[in-house]
């Protein structure tokens, strides 16, 4: 039997507990807009371009002295699973950026804070259109990258390759060439355990066959210009000038070593590849993926935490930046992405890296790498695809019969 | 030490003088509430982070929450256990659970008796050599994966480069989907098998030296010793051995995922690493939790069959 002593000892220790975790809750409180934000970014972690990301978002604590803003980081591989599960339990940081893939799921579960008071004075462009769901601006575009294929100047000219190819065939000649001189020829993801990354980047081949994975109703991964994407991978692969195996930050690693000739990367890596003192942007050569239509581009997009407890004070850096003042301080640590608004590129900028033209010029025709009408679902279709992917280059499965196989399981699903 | 009665007294006559007490009814022991005392903590810790999560996953199981959402999860019935198992994911998982744990077991097995074999022998530098074999088991797993990706790496590992140099063609260790178990397998040996040689050696060094003395004399040459010796009296540990490695490999994820994702083409699926992807990227909380609450029940018949073995064994021990 518990003494009476005792149980008041219990008493008492469990009301310091409860009121250390009411001490401990949120409150719900909006915030009076003062303050500290926490903004999270897998991008504050890559090399070379991430400092001078942050250091141009902190420029907003000069024009909001009583806001600070406290960095959040997490690396790309796990970003998108750690801030599903913060936001879904309620926490997570004030202000983040999200791939537009995650940002469809957190729209539907209501996580975002509805912006449109923040960008009502912004001269926000078209690509800001699909994040408004609605009729509520739910985020911004932060930067939108497009796909092209990224030459190693140094490398082609020691391979001696003097055109960057326009086609398959001649990406794999080039790739052989390359081969032959010593280096690897060309590189891309495609291996499951960096699905994250490579369901954003294996689009730009189905889709510069004229593919998509839905047409606004149904599912269409089996359609034959998809499969003419996937047989263009498998060819490419089967041609043996791919280091297989090699995951994102290898081949990029090989690349800016002069290793390797040629890799098909968005115009954020571009910028991070030359971004310390191994590449120069003169180093860099680009032009458009060697593939009939052009590719699909990744959107990154900024928002609100629905459950911050300082919403009003996110949404001042939000409103900041997307102002003229704003995007003109983001937008040299943001390369050649397409912004929020139409904010030019830098002279300077453009002069020491030629290769940002053609990204720029790719911006204007790319399409969104998401499935049109199942947005919400887009990881499990790409998951499903990319797995018949694999099976392509690892097991000779033919691409007609491996994106047939991708569309039944998604259709029984 | 108690002798199981009050003051020393034989327990009728302790009975006989508290003859106030309902028949029945059995006294407290001294010290008895002191033991309680002791294992609250230890209670407490396995119902608030073993206990109360199981139930509540499984509680989730029967719901279609998720992972943005936990809180709004209604109710779906058996939907999700019927979903899991009916798809060809989770069958693939569950084959490559067991073939991961086989092997794994087996392997740290072999090598890990082996190893303790070889280091419970008198030899020059026998410190060193036991520092050294325990070291795997010292280092960091995230450390240890990416060590092996780069050594598995097709194009510049230390692997294909020692075949190349044989004269041997390029192997996709962690990309072929028929070399991608054998390789996670491989990682997982080499990291975990100094656990088993240090449990082994501490047996082998309780066996008395007697023991090999008498066989010595009745004639028995090294491998018989071995044999009728030390095997018999390595037998309860490396059942225990076994099914700590069982569990263990049932539920190990972080060398599979760093170093294969669950690829190549589902090979290194484990269920752990199916659960995962379930719930993270396909953000499917309810259905991960279906596919967790199956392997839980995996897991367990596992354990069940080791334990009945263990007992039967331990039986047929103390018969002889």
């Amino acid at each position: 039997m518990i003494s009476c002593s005792a149980r008041r000892a219990s008493l008492a220790v469990m009301a310091a507990g409860a009121l250390a975790l009411t001490a401990c809750s949120g409150g719900g409180d909006d915030g009076d807009g003062t303050g500290s934000i926490t903004f999270g970014n897998w991008q504050w972690l890559e090399t070379g371009r991430g400092e001078a990301m942050w250091d141009a978002a902190t420029a907003f604590e000069d024009a909001e002295p009583d806001i600070r803003l406290e960095k959040s980081e997490t690396p790309f591989a796990q970003y998108a699973d750690k801030l599903n599960t913060e936001l879904g339990a309620g926490a997570g940081p004030d202000v983040f950026v999200v791939l537009d893939r995650q940002f469809a799921t957190l729209a539907e579960a209501g996580l975002l804070e509805p912006l449109d008071d923040a960008v009502a004075d912004a001269d926000l462009n078209a690509t800001n259109d699909n994040l408004n769901i609605d009729g509520e601006q739910l985020a911004v575009t932060w930067e939108q990258v497009s796909y092209a294929l990224l030459g190693n100047a140094n490398v082609l000219e020691e391979a001696g390759i003097e055109q960057m190819p326009t086609t398959v065939e001649e990406l794999i000649a080039a790739g052989e060439q390359a081969e032959a001189a010593g280096f690897d020829g060309f590189a891309v993801r495609h291996q499951m355990n960096e699905y994250n990354g490579w369901a954003y980047d294996f689009p730009s081949w189905t889709y510069g066959y004229g593919g998509s994975w839905s047409d606004g109703e149904n599912l269409t991964v089996d359609s034959a210009e998809n499969i003419a994407g996937v047989s263009a991978y498998k060819e490419v692969f089967d041609a043996g000038i791919v280091p297989v195996g090699d995951d994102a930050s290898t081949f990029r690693s090989k690349f800016k070593e002069n290793q390797l000739a040629m890799i098909i990367d968005n115009s954020g890596t571009a910028l991070s590849l030359t971004s310390d003192s191994q590449l120069t942007g003169q180093d860099l050569v680009s032009a458009p993926l060697p593939f009939p239509d052009p590719g699909a581009h990744q959107k990154l997009v900024l928002a609100v935490n629905a459950n911050s407890d300082n919403k009003e004070a996110a949404k001042q850096f939000v409103s900041w930046a997307v102002s003229e003042e704003g995007q003109a301080t983001l937008r040299p640590s943001l390369g050649a992405s397409v912004l929020a608004t139409d904010v030019p590129i830098d002279a300077e900028f453009a002069a020491a890296n030629p290769w940002a033209e053609t990204f720029v010029e790719l911006g204007a025709t790319n399409r969104s790498g998401l499935p049109a009408g199942f947005e919400t679902e887009a990881d499990p279709i790409m998951r499903a695809v990319l797995e018949q992917v694999e099976r392509v280059i690892t097991e000779d499965l033919d691409p007609a019969e491996a994106m047939r196989n991708a569309q039944a399981a998604l259709e029984a699903d | 030490m108690s002798n199981g009665t009050v003051d020393g007294a034989p327990p009728e006559a302790a009975s006989a003088s508290k003859g106030a007490r309902r028949p029945g009814a059995r006294r407290r022991r001294p010290g008895e509430l002191l033991g309680y005392v002791f294992i609250a903590p230890a209670v407490l810790y396995l119902a608030v982070f073993l206990l109360v999560p199981l139930v509540q996953g499984i509680a989730m199981s029967f719901t279609d929450t998720r992972l943005i959402n936990p809180a709004g999860g209604e109710p779906v019935g058996f939907d999700n256990y019927a979903q899991a198992l009916g798809a060809d994911r989770f069958w693939n998982s569950l084959l490559a659970t067991l073939l991961y744990t086989a092997a794994t077991v087996a392997g740290t097995l072999a090598l890990g008796t082996a190893a303790a074999v070889l280091v419970n022998r008198a030899f020059r530098g026998r410190a060193l050599v036991r520092g050294l074999l325990t070291f795997p088991y010292a280092m960091p797993t995230v450390a240890v994966a990416l060590v092996f990706a780069w050594m598995y790496n097709q194009s510049n590992g230390v692997f294909n480069r020692g075949l190349g140099v044989l004269g041997v063609g390029e192997t996709g260790w962690l990309t072929d989907p028929n070399w991608g178990m054998a390789s996670v397998v491989a990682a997982t040996v080499w990291k975990v098998f100094p656990f088993v040689m240090l449990v082994v050696l501490a047996a082998l060094q309780s066996v008395s030296a007697e023991l090999y003395e008498a066989a010595r004399i009745d004639g028995a040459d090294a491998l018989s010793t071995f044999r009728s010796v030390v095997v018999p009296h390595l037998a309860p540990t490396l059942r225990i051995v076994a099914l700590l490695m069982t569990i263990w490999s049932i539920r190990r994820f972080e060398i599979i995922f760093l170093l294969t994702g669950g690829g190549p083409v589902e090979k290194t699926n484990t269920l752990v690493i199916n659960v995962y992807r379930t719930a993270f990227s396909d953000q499917d909380l309810g259905l991960a939790a279906a596919i967790g609450a199956l392997g839980l029940i995996v897991s367990l018949a596992v354990t069940c069959v080791f334990l009945l073995v263990e007992r039967r064994e331990s039986q047929r021990e103390e018969a002889s």
